[in-house]
């Protein structure tokens, strides 16, 4: 379970007066905001990269706001492939991040497997593989500890369709294995396929003062919705 | 290569998701250099050995300089490498990094050695230009000359009245001989003995400048390995000396005490051809400890900077 209690930050890039949520075990809960870089600023928070002193975070009512090695898995959008060491090959790069655990290694080769993503086509260097593949080794290479908890980072954005359905496919068996999932995104649309609950942060606050049931949103108007809380 | 290592920040903040601070700097950043020496090394070694095999060996005494040599060459490639890796973190990743770490190369290969050559040239515009000093030995010999001819005036009428005439000349031309060689040579001797002295000191002021920086450094250390350096320029002038101060004693000697008429080579075989030595210098470990230190200093910097830019407090 990962609960927020009060987090505050006044950052460059954004601000909140104070966000208290908690994403219950076995629950994937959307928080929505229209501001990329206050989102992209609280992932960074949350990680523990930028440092702020009032806030609580906890996992399974442990206080966890001053440790750096934390029990969730952490993905972030992959933008540049060149960001990384393109002359591996994607088998290498595996087994360098898995660092030679081979239950990691065999999680990671079955979390890919979910996206046709085969031994065989794992021999090619990272430079020479669609973005789609290499995003998948990524998001493998992130769950590879399965930890309790998963916090993803706008990941499946401008993806096509069926690499979304295999995500969606992947995020269903993880939330079937009892695993928390915060997801924070701008996008309205995919949220409405896959949240359990749903929050917006506007002008640094929390909206709705409690969050949106996936029963709900279903009855809702997106474009409302989008005006009310995004535009 | 200091440079690429850390791809990007987004990398390594990816990388930090699964391994802690300290271990991918040490992994990525330490180890990899530590391999990189090894492979140097071993690099090294093996021309060396592919030389001996191929029948150019290298002989005792030169093994003791090549290995000191091969100690700060590692360290001064060592200082690149590092200062590839403190620009990528001083410039945040961005591309002109890359730009910044050419301009230290240029600066640290072809601007400070060149300024530092100027300031040696500067300063050894302070020392007496060869016409001046060598006019000035000359005016000594002419002195001495005119002293003989007057010398002899003064003496001609006794010398030609005397019946060993023969031997009465021989007499004054040996005493007028060790006269110049306990005087006037002795004179011009110390002239060029004060002169090496300032050269000395020149010498090992432009070696302490030298320790200062790595690129400065290597090029003494490797002139002088080479035995192209100012160690074997000193030892030169002292060998010239030697051999000249030698040479007239020689002859003074089969001249005017054996009477030798035969005419005998003083110099044989290959004994007129110096043959310069390799040398450590004698700031070798001062020079190493500056190089380290500097090496020690971009790293601590760079990996504080990177820990504070990427946990931003």
């Amino acid at each position: 379970m990962i609960e927020i209690k009060n987090l505050v930050f006044n950052e460059e890039e954004g601000y909140s007066h104070g966000i208290d949520l908690t994403v219950k075990n076995g629950e994937i809960f959307f928080l929505l905001g229209k501001n990329e870089k206050c989102l992209l600023t609280l992932f960074e928070i949350l990680r523990g990269f930028k440092k702020i002193k009032k806030d609580k975070i906890f996992l399974d009512a442990v206080d966890i706001s001053q440790k750096s090695n934390l029990p969730i898995s952490w993905v972030n959008r992959i933008e540049n492939i060149s960001d990384f060491d393109v002359e591996l090959t994607l088998s290498d790069f595996i087994t360098f991040i898995c660092n030679k655990n081979k239950t990691y290694k065999q999680r990671v080769l079955e979390t890919l497997l979910i996206f046709n993503l085969f031994e065989n086509r794992l021999k090619n260097k990272i430079k020479h593989v669609s973005h789609e593949d290499f995003k998948a080794v990524c998001l493998a290479l992130s769950l590879s500890e399965d930890y309790p908890n998963i916090i993803f980072y706008d990941f499946v954005r401008g993806e096509d369709k069926e690499f979304e359905m295999s995500f969606n496919q992947l995020v269903k068996e993880k939330l079937g294995e009892g695993k928390a999932i915060l997801y924070l995104t701008q996008d309205l649309f995919y949220t409405c396929q896959i949240a359990d609950r749903v929050s917006f942060i506007k002008n640094g606050y929390l909206m709705p003062e409690k969050p949106i049931l996936y029963e709900d949103l279903k009855e809702m108007d997106v474009m409302k919705l989008y005006k009310q809380y995004l535009s | 290569m200091g440079a690429g290592v850390l791809k990007s920040e987004y990398y390594l903040k990816f990388l930090l998701s699964k391994f802690n601070f300290k271990k991918i700097i040490l992994s990525s950043i330490l180890f990899r250099l530590l391999l990189l020496d090894i492979y140097f090394i071993l690099l090294i070694l093996t021309v060396t050995l592919f030389a001996n095999l191929k029948g150019v060996p290298v002989k005792i005494n030169l093994a003791s300089p090549l290995f000191y040599f091969l100690i700060y060459t590692v360290f001064f490639l060592n200082f690149f490498y590092l200062a590839g890796f403190f620009m990528k973190v001083l410039f945040r990743f961005k591309i002109v990094a890359t730009l910044g770490l050419v301009l230290l190369w240029m600066v640290s290969i072809f601007l400070i050695p060149e300024l530092n050559r100027i300031s040696l040239s500067i300063k050894a515009q302070q020392l007496p230009t060869n016409e001046e000093f060598n006019l000035k030995k000359h005016k000594t010999l002419m002195e001495f000359e005119q002293k003989v001819r007057d010398y002899i005036k003064r003496e001609w009428d006794t010398i030609k009245r005397d019946k060993n005439r023969n031997e009465k000349r021989n007499e004054i031309m040996k005493r007028l001989a060790y006269e110049y060689q306990n005087n006037e040579y002795l004179l011009n001797l110390s002239r060029e003995l004060v002169l090496k002295k300032r050269i000395e000191r020149l010498i090992n002021n432009y070696e302490s400048m030298s320790i200062i920086y790595p690129s400065l450094y290597y090029s003494f250390i490797s002139n002088e390995i080479s035995s192209q350096g100012y160690y074997g320029y000193l030892d030169f002038l002292e060998y010239i000396l030697k051999m000249r101060t030698d040479f007239l004693r020689f002859y003074l000697k089969k001249r005017y005490e054996y009477g030798d008429e035969k005419l005998v080579a003083y110099v044989r075989k290959n004994e007129n051809i110096f043959k310069a030595k390799s040398y450590i210098p004698k700031t070798f470990w001062y020079g190493m400890i500056f190089t380290i230190s500097y090496c020690l200093a971009m790293f601590l910097v760079a990996y504080s900077q990177l820990k504070q830019k990427v946990y931003q407090t």
